[in-house]
C-alpha cells in the first residue's frame, strides 16, 4: 500500500511538528517569549541524540534523553544572561542563538561532520520490526506527543501556567505580587527546550540522516506560523496548527496533478499560500482556528 | 468553534481528493520517471536551467520514438534545497507516483537522506549532480551521472600546477558538502604533486562581503589560488578581490575547480583587468549540448549541472529501452551497460560506471575568462 506509507509518513510527520510547535507554544503562547531561534532546541537534541548514538555506541534511549536534557540546558544557559531583556531583544538574542547551533554544526566538523551531516543514525528496535515500521515509528510519535500534551496541559493548567500568562499580559503586576519572573522565564525556556529537544531527536532516528540544512531559521518560521494558525496558548492549538500548515505545504504537491500548472510555478506558490495563510490568520483571525481558553471564576473567593 | 471545525474537515476532504487523483493519474500510458530539482530556496538559480535541460532529454526521447514505443514523462518535485521538503518530494514520487527511478538532486546535503531511503526501497535513484563521495558506500541502488569530487580535486590540482609551476597555493572553497570535500581532495592531490597548501578558506553561501574571506586567503602569501564558486558569491569575491588589489592573474594566477558559464557571465560586471582567470569547465568540447539548449530555450545553459541532467534523463531512457523494462532492478542492470550506446555531453562524454556505480572516467575542457566569456586553454 503505496499511498498508505506516504500518509503514514505524513502523519509522523504531523506528530514531530507538533511536539515542536508545542514547545514553542509554551514560550510564546503561554509565557509571551518571543522566541525566534526555537529550531536551535531542535537541532541540539538531534544532534546530541544521534552523535552519541551514532559516534559513542549509546542505546537509542539514553540519546533521546541526553538530547532532551541538552535542549533543556541550552534553554537555561540562554534564558539566564537574557532573562531581563524585554521581548524585542528576546527575539534577537534567540535568533542568533539559533543561528550559532547550526554555524557550530557546520564548522566543527571533528564533533558533528560539518555539512556531510551524520549518516546512518540506528532506529529504535529496526531489526525486530521490518514490514511495518512505518507504523511502529507513528504510535511512538502519537503516543510520545499524546503524552507530552498531557504534561504540558497540566502545566499549563496549574497555578506555574497562571503564572505564565501573567507574566505575558502583565509582567509588572505579577512582579509586584511577588514571583520571581525571571526564574520562571528560566524554567519556561527549560521546558520548551525539553520538549524541543525530544521532538528534534526523534526526527534525527527518523531521518536517519541529517545536516545543517535541515536547521534553517526558516523551520522557526514554519513553527511560528503554526502556532498562528492553530492558536495561540493552547496545546491543542499548536498540534491542529502543525496538521494544517504541514498538510497544505504538502498537499501543492498535489494539486499539479489536476490543475494545469507547471510544477516550477507550483513551488513558488506553495510558499505564497503559507504565507497568506498566515497573513490572513493575523488580518481576520488573530486568535487562531482554536481560540485560548480563558477559565472565568466565580465572584466570590 | 464550529466554524474551525468545518474548516478542518474540508481541509482534509481536500487532500483527500489530490490523493485519490494521484492515483488514478498513474494508470495514464507514459511512462514516468522522478525528477527532483531545486526550484525554489538557496539554489533556485540552477534549479529552472536543469529542468529545461531535463524536458529538453524528454522531447529528444520521445521524438526518436519514446521508451518501449511509449511516451516518456518526468514527474518534477521541488526539494527546495532543504532536506525535509526534498524527502517529502522523493517519498511522494517512490510512494504515490510509484516512479521506478529517480534521479536529479543537486546538494548533497539534501540527496543523502534520500539516498539512504530510495536504497531502502529498492528503488535507484541516478544522481545528476551530488558529488559527495559518500554516495558510493550507501547502496546499489545509488549511481552517479557525475564524478565524485576526489576526481574533480585531482583535475584541478594537476591543471594549476601544470599550468603556474607555482608551489604555494591558497584554496577557498564553500562550506558545504560540496565544497569541503572538493577542499580536501585539492589539498591531498596537491601535496601529491609536491606543491603546498598555506592556507584554506571555507566560506559561507549567501553572503553579501567576502572581504574577511579575502584577507585571510592571501594573508600568507601564496602564489596562486584555487577555488570553486556558484554564480552569486563568485561575482562578489571577484569584486572585492579587486578593490583590495587582491587580483592579478599575471602575479597570481587564480584557478576555478568547477567553472560555469554564469560565472563567467558575472565577471562581465568587473572591468576588463579581470579577465586571465582559468578553471576547468565539465561540458564537452564540442558544446553541441550548449547549442541545443540555446536553440530550444533562447539561452545558454547557465551552468554545466543543466548538462548532467540532460544525461542523466537521457541514459535513463535508453536503459529502459534496452532493458525492455521499467522494472527497477532491470533499468539498474542496463545503465551498467549505457557506454556502449550513449555519449553523453557532461564530463567528457564517457558515461561508463564502476562496480559501485560511480563515473569512472572524465575529461574536463581546460578554459581561460576574455571578457566574460570561457575560452578554450591550452598549457604550453
Amino acid at each position: 500500500m503505496p499511498i498508505a506509507n506516504f500518509t503514514i509518513y505524513l502523519f509522523t510527520m504531523f506528530g514531530i511538528y507538533a511536539l515542536f510547535a508545542m514547545s514553542l507554544n509554551l514560550q510564546v503562547g503561554y509565557a509571551g517569549l518571543v522566541n525566534f531561534g526555537q529550531v536551535a532546541f531542535f537541532a541540539l537534541g538531534a544532534y546530541t541524540s544521534a552523535l552519541l548514538v551514532v559516534k559513542a555506541g549509546l542505546p537509542i534511549a539514553v540519546g533521546i534523553i541526553a538530547g532532551m536534557l541538552a535542549s533543556g540546558f541550552f534553554g537555561c544557559l540562554l534564558a539566564w544572561p537574557t532573562k531581563s531583556l524585554k521581548s524585542d531583544y528576546w527575539a534577537i538574542t534567540t535568533l542568533a542563538a539559533g543561528e550559532v547551533i547550526r554555524l557550530f554544526a557546520l564548522n566543527e566538523k571533528w564533533l558533528t561532520e560539518g555539512p556531510f551531516g551524520v549518516m546512518n543514525i540506528p532506529q529504535p528496535l529496526e531489526g525486530l520490526i521490518d514490514k511495518y515500521y512505518n507504523i511502529f515509528y507513528f504510535i511512538f510519535v502519537l503516543i510520545v506527543v499524546a503524552v507530552v500534551y498531557m504534561l504540558l496541559s497540566m502545566l499549563t493548567d496549574s497555578p506555574f501556567g497562571r503564572n505564565l500568562k501573567a507574566i505575558r499580559d502583565a509582567e509588572d503586576l505579577s512582579k509586584s505580587l511577588g514571583k520571581n519572573t525571571q526564574k520562571i522565564k528560566v524554567q519556561v525556556m527549560a521546558i520548551g527546550g525539553l520538549v524541543a529537544g525530544l521532538a528534534g531527536a526523534i526526527f534525527a532516528h527518523y531521518m536517519v540522516y541529517i545536516s545543517p540544512e535541515n536547521f534553517r531559521p526558516l523551520e522557526t518560521f514554519l513553527i511560528w506560523g503554526m502556532i498562528i494558525v492553530g492558536g495561540r496558548a493552547n496545546n491543542r492549538g499548536a498540534i491542529l496548527g502543525a496538521v494544517v500548515i504541514q498538510t497544505f505545504y504538502v498537499s501543492t504537491r498535489f494539486v499539479g496533478n489536476y490543475v494545469p500548472i507547471g510544477s516550477d510555478l507550483m513551488s513558488a506558490a506553495r510558499m505564497i499560500v503559507i504565507g497568506l495563510l498566515m497573513v490572513s490568520f493575523l488580518i481576520f483571525r488573530p486568535e487562531g482556528l482554536l481560540r485560548e481558553r480563558k477559565k472565568t471564576y466565580p465572584d466570590e473567593v | 468553534m464550529k466554524k474551525s471545525l468545518v474548516f478542518i474537515i474540508s481541509v482534509t476532504l481536500l487532500i483527500s481528493s489530490f490523493m485519490s487523483f494521484g492515483t488514478m493519474a498513474n494508470e495514464g500510458k507514459p511512462i514516468k520517471i522522478g525528477l527532483l530539482v531545486p526550484m525554489t530556496g538557496t539554489q533556485a538559480v540552477f534549479g529552472q536551467d536543469m529542468l529545461a535541460a531535463a524536458k529538453l532529454a524528454v522531447e529528444e526521447t520521445n521524438e526518436a520514438g519514446g521508451v518501449m514505443g511509449r511516451p516518456l514523462e518526468l514527474i518534477v518535485e521541488d526539494t527546495e534545497t532543504r532536506p525535509s521538503p526534498g524527502m517529502n518530494a522523493a517519498k511522494k514520487l517512490i510512494e504515490v507516483n510509484d516512479v521506478p527511478i529517480l534521479t536529479g538532486g543537486f546538494s548533497s546535503g539534501v540527496s543523502m537522506p534520500i539516498a539512504e531511503y530510495a536504497q531502502k526501497q529498492g528503488v535507484p535513484y541516478l544522481l545528476a549532480v551530488p558529488t559527495s563521495p559518500d554516495f558510493r558506500h550507501v547502496g546499489k541502488n545509488i549511481l552517479s551521472v557525475t564524478v565524485v569530487d576526489t576526481f574533480k580535486g585531482k583535475a584541478v590540482a594537476d591543471f594549476a600546477v601544470e599550468d603556474s609551476g607555482k608551489d604555494e597555493y591558497a584554496l577557498m572553497f564553500m562550506n558545504n558538502a560540496f565544497g569541503q570535500k572538493l577542499m580536501e581532495a585539492t589539498e591531498d592531490s596537491l601535496e601529491e604533486l609536491g606543491a603546498e597548501v598555506v592556507t584554506k578558506v571555507s566560506y559561507e553561501l549567501g553572503k553579501v562581503d567576502y572581504k574577511a574571506e579575502l584577507r585571510r586567503l592571501f594573508k600568507n602569501d601564496p602564489e596562486a589560488v584555487i577555488g570553486t564558486w556558484y554564480s552569486k558569491e563568485g561575482l562578489v569575491t571577484i569584486k572585492q578581490a579587486y578593490q583590495l588589489g587582491l587580483v592579478n592573474p599575471g602575479e597570481v594566477p587564480w584557478y576555478v575547480a568547477e567553472v560555469t558559464t554564469s560565472f563567467a557571465d558575472a565577471l562581465k560586471e568587473v572591468p576588463e583587468a579581470l579577465t586571465g582567470i582559468k578553471g576547468l569547465d565539465p561540458l564537452e568540447p564540442k558544446q553541441l549540448f550548449s547549442k541545443k539548449f540555446e536553440e530550444k530555450t533562447g539561452d545558454k545553459p547557465v551552468t554545466a549541472f543543466a548538462a548532467q541532467y540532460y544525461d542523466a534523463v537521457r541514459m535513463i531512457a535508453m536503459a529502459m529501452n534496452f532493458a525492455n523494462s521499467t522494472e527497477p532492478e532491470a533499468v539498474r542492470k542496463a545503465l551498467f551497460n549505457i557506454d556502449d550506446w550513449y555519449r553523453g555531453v557532461s564530463y567528457g562524454g564517457d558515461k561508463r560506471f564502476d562496480e559501485d556505480g560511480m563515473q569512472a572516467h572524465a575529461a574536463f575542457r581546460k578554459v581561460i575568462i576574455e571578457d566574460g566569456e570561457l575560452v578554450d586553454y591550452k598549457v604550453d
